[in-house]
Formats: C-alpha cells, structure tokens, sequence
C-alpha cells in the first residue's frame, strides 16, 4: 500500500517534472524567436555600407552624433548616461550634417569637426559645452579638408591626423590649442598615411594603429607621448603569426589599463576584439563582440567601463539599447 | 528498492523545482515590452521619459534638438513631443526629433 503510494507519487513528479522540461523548451523556443526578430531588424542594415557617427566621452556621459542613416546626412546630437543607462537627445549639430568626422575631447569640452556631407570633404570645427548644452564654432583646419581622420585630446590639447582629403590619403599631424583657438602642424609621424585608423589613450600615451590605403589594411602600431609630442614605433600587428588585428573602421578604447580594438572591417565588416597589453607590447584575442558584426561603430569608456555603440550610423533605434554593453566581465570568459 | 524510490523521488522533485525556477523567469522574459512615457517636473518647467517594459530609454529634462537647457514650457508640449518619439521608435525609424517637427507641433521654445 505504501509502495504504491509512493510509486503513485514518484509517477506524478515525473509526470510534472517532463512537462515542466516541455515547457522550459517553449519557452526558450519563444526566446530564440525573440533574439531573431532583432537579428532580422540588424540585418536590414548590416549590408548596406555604413559611415560613421562622432562623439567623445565626458566624466560618465557619452555623447554621440552627427552621421549617415542610409538616405540623410544627420545633424542630431545624443548623450548616454552610463550610470542611468539612458539617452537624451542634446542641442543639434550647428554644422552641415556629415559622417565621417572626428570627436575628441579637452578639458570638459567636446569637439566634432571635419568629415563629409555627401559632396565634399570638410575643415570645419564646432566646440560642445556640455553644462549648458551649445555649440560654437571654432577655428577650422587650415588648407586641409577631410574625412576618416582620428583625433584626439592630451594634456590640454586637441590633435588631428591622418584621413582621407578627397583624393589622397594622408599623414599629417595638427594640434589644436583651445586656448588660443589655432591649429598649427605637428611634424614626426613616422607611420605610413591611411584612412579609418584608430586610436586609444592608456596612462596619458596615446596609441594608434590600424586604418587602410590603397586597399592594404595597415600593419605599424604608434604610441604618442604628448608630454614630449613624439611618436615611437611599436611591433606591429602582425608580429605574430595568430595576430588578426589589422583592420579598417574599428573602434578603439581604454578600459582598466588595457587598450582595445573592436569590431570594424577586415575586407567585410568583423567583430573580433584584440586586447593590447602596454607592458609587453602584446596582443590577444578576447570574446567577440555580442551581436552582429559592424563597422563604423563607436565606443565609450570612461576607464572602468566601456560600451560598443552600433555601427549603424547616426540612427539610434532605441530598442536596440541592450546591445551597448560593458566589457567588465570579459576578461573571465576567455 | 524502498530507498531508490526515495532517491529518484527527491531527484525528481529537485529538478521539477529546478525547472521551475528557470520557467517563472522565461515567463518574465518573454513579455512584449510596451512603450509608455511619463511627463516629469523639471525645474521651470516639464520634460519626459520614455520606457520599455521597466526599462527607462530616453530622459529628456530638456527640448530635444534645441540649443541650451530649456525645458518645456507645459506639461501638454511635453506629451506631444514624446508621443511621436514613441512613434518614431514603434515605426523603427530613428527617434530624432528635428526643430522644424517641433515647430509644426507649435511647441513653445523661448528666444526663438
């Protein structure tokens, strides 16, 4: 009798027990349909060719704008709230609407100059104020118009570089003084000329790397100490033979003493992430990026953590939020 | 015989509650996010935020696209303009709000 009850019960968990496994599969069968949704919604967008959005980080806020959604050039202006993990749509870009331009930060204020408006390369520079939440113009390249620069902020200067003018790609270095508001040439990049290149800054140095010309993808590695304005030469990226790093459009950033390169073009978008490791001067491969692949990306960090904005130019669909993620964790799932 | 009966029992009931556990959260997950906005009272005026689901996607203490921090100047001017972000992110376009949708909406923008 009591056998029977038991066998009676055990009978009735199994029972319970298979469809609750039934019922696990539905509903992750639900969820994987969910995940294909956004997939088919990336998709629309992934083949089509992409230019890049600009922007710069500002203590926990990263701002991002301008850029090409396919038909239009954009002037839109947005910030990201790490902290809140929210966007807000800011003052628009006073400029003509471009992609391709450069963002950098100096001292609290945000820049966002050069690039291309569908016709021609620009020269022009706009300054943001984040607190009252305005753009002014400032003083633009001299002689030199451009897209697929990089540029950057150190030691209470702005610096401008290589890019594409139109007709060549090039090489040449400008330093911005906030100051005064004049670019002057800053001679001694000893690298190759190019365009899409990238750039990260860990401890003050400055790092460069990748981009492409005449369809060869880069392989020289610099860093840049703004304390003496020289550059160096690094190993290249293709030092060792597992080294994949060359690419073009990527996106660069620092995160907790360590440089990265993620995403961008490898004749096709890609979305591996190489580690750099200033104290060896080696790379390594981390978790790829979560998502489709993409280039023309943006990323902001603000040293402990870092976010992967799509690549999908200046069109932010909101409900694809959940693909800015921090890095955090990563270095655990290698 | 008594004593495996017992052991695949507990088994059983241990996997059930296993199982369970990761359904009731699937079952959290699986929810369509539905979009709603929130007018919100801001120093000198209004603004708003825009949800999915729990999720808070879009504060705007400030009019969109306009220059310096100035608010909305009521909470009707607010909704209107939140109202067709909600739309832009539904119909999957970029929910960039442009001066000139905020002129057509008469929006009050001061020193403009």
């Amino acid at each position: 009798m009591t056998g029977m009850k038991t066998a009676a019960r055990l009978y009735k968990s199994a029972f319970i027990f298979t469809l609750s496994i039934l019922s696990f599969y539905s509903c992750s069968n639900d969820d994987d349909d969910e995940e294909l949704g956004n997939w088919v919604d990336r998709s629309v967008f992934d083949g089509s060719p992409r230019s890049s959005v600009s922007g710069f980080v500002i203590d926990n806020i990263g701002y991002m704008g301008v850029g090409y959604d396919g038909d239009d050039y954009l002037n839109s202006f947005w910030s990201y709230n790490m902290e809140g993990d929210y966007w807000s749509q800011k003052a628009d870009f006073p400029g003509v609407p471009r992609n391709a331009a450069v963002g950098f930060q100096v001292d609290g204020t945000g820049y966002i100059g050069s690039g291309y408006d569908g016709v021609d390369e620009l020269s022009d520079f706009y300054a943001y104020n984040p607190s009252s939440n305005s753009w002014s113009p400032i003083a633009s390249l001299p002689d030199t118009k451009r897209r697929s620069a990089v540029a950057f902020g150190a030691n209470g200067y702005g610096y401008f570089g290589t890019g594409y003018d139109g007709e060549n790609d090039l090489k040449d270095f400008w330093k911005y003084d906030p100051t005064a508001d004049t670019w002057t040439e800053l001679e001694g990049f000893g690298g190759n000329k190019r365009r899409s290149a990238t750039t990260f800054t860990i401890n003050g140095l400055v790092y460069l790397g990748t981009g492409i010309s005449n369809g060869v993808y880069l392989d020289d590695f610099w860093v840049f100490d703004p304390a003496t304005e020289s550059w160096t030469k690094k190993l290249d990226l293709d030092e060792e033979d597992d080294y994949d790093v060359a690419r073009s459009n990527a996106v660069g950033f620092e995160l907790n003493g360590y440089g990265y390169i993620a995403c961008g073009e490898q004749s096709g978008a890609t979305n591996t992430v190489w580690e750099y490791d200033p104290s060896t001067d080696t790379w390594e491969q981390k978790t790829s990026f979560e998502g489709a692949t993409r280039q023309d990306a943006i990323a902001f960090s603000n040293s402990s953590r870092a976010f992967i904005g799509m690549g999908r130019t200046g069109t932010l669909y909101l409900d694809d939020l959940d693909e800015f993620f921090p890095f955090d964790e990563y270095d655990d799932e290698d | 015989m008594r004593k495996i009966t017992i052991i695949v029992a507990t088994i059983l009931i241990l996997g059930l509650f296993l199982y369970g556990v990761t359904h009731l959260s699937f079952d959290e997950k699986v929810q369509e996010p539905i979009l709603r906005k929130e007018v919100i009272k801001v120093h000198n005026g209004y603004g708003y935020q825009i949800f999915s689901g729990e999720k808070l996607l879009v504060q705007q203490e400030f009019i969109p696209a306009v220059r310096g921090n100035q608010p909305f100047q009521s909470a009707k001017d607010a909704e209107k303009v939140a109202k067709l972000v909600i739309d832009k992110i539904r119909n999957r376009t970029s929910p960039k709000i442009s001066i000139d949708e905020l002129k057509e909406m008469e929006i009050v923008i001061l020193g403009q």
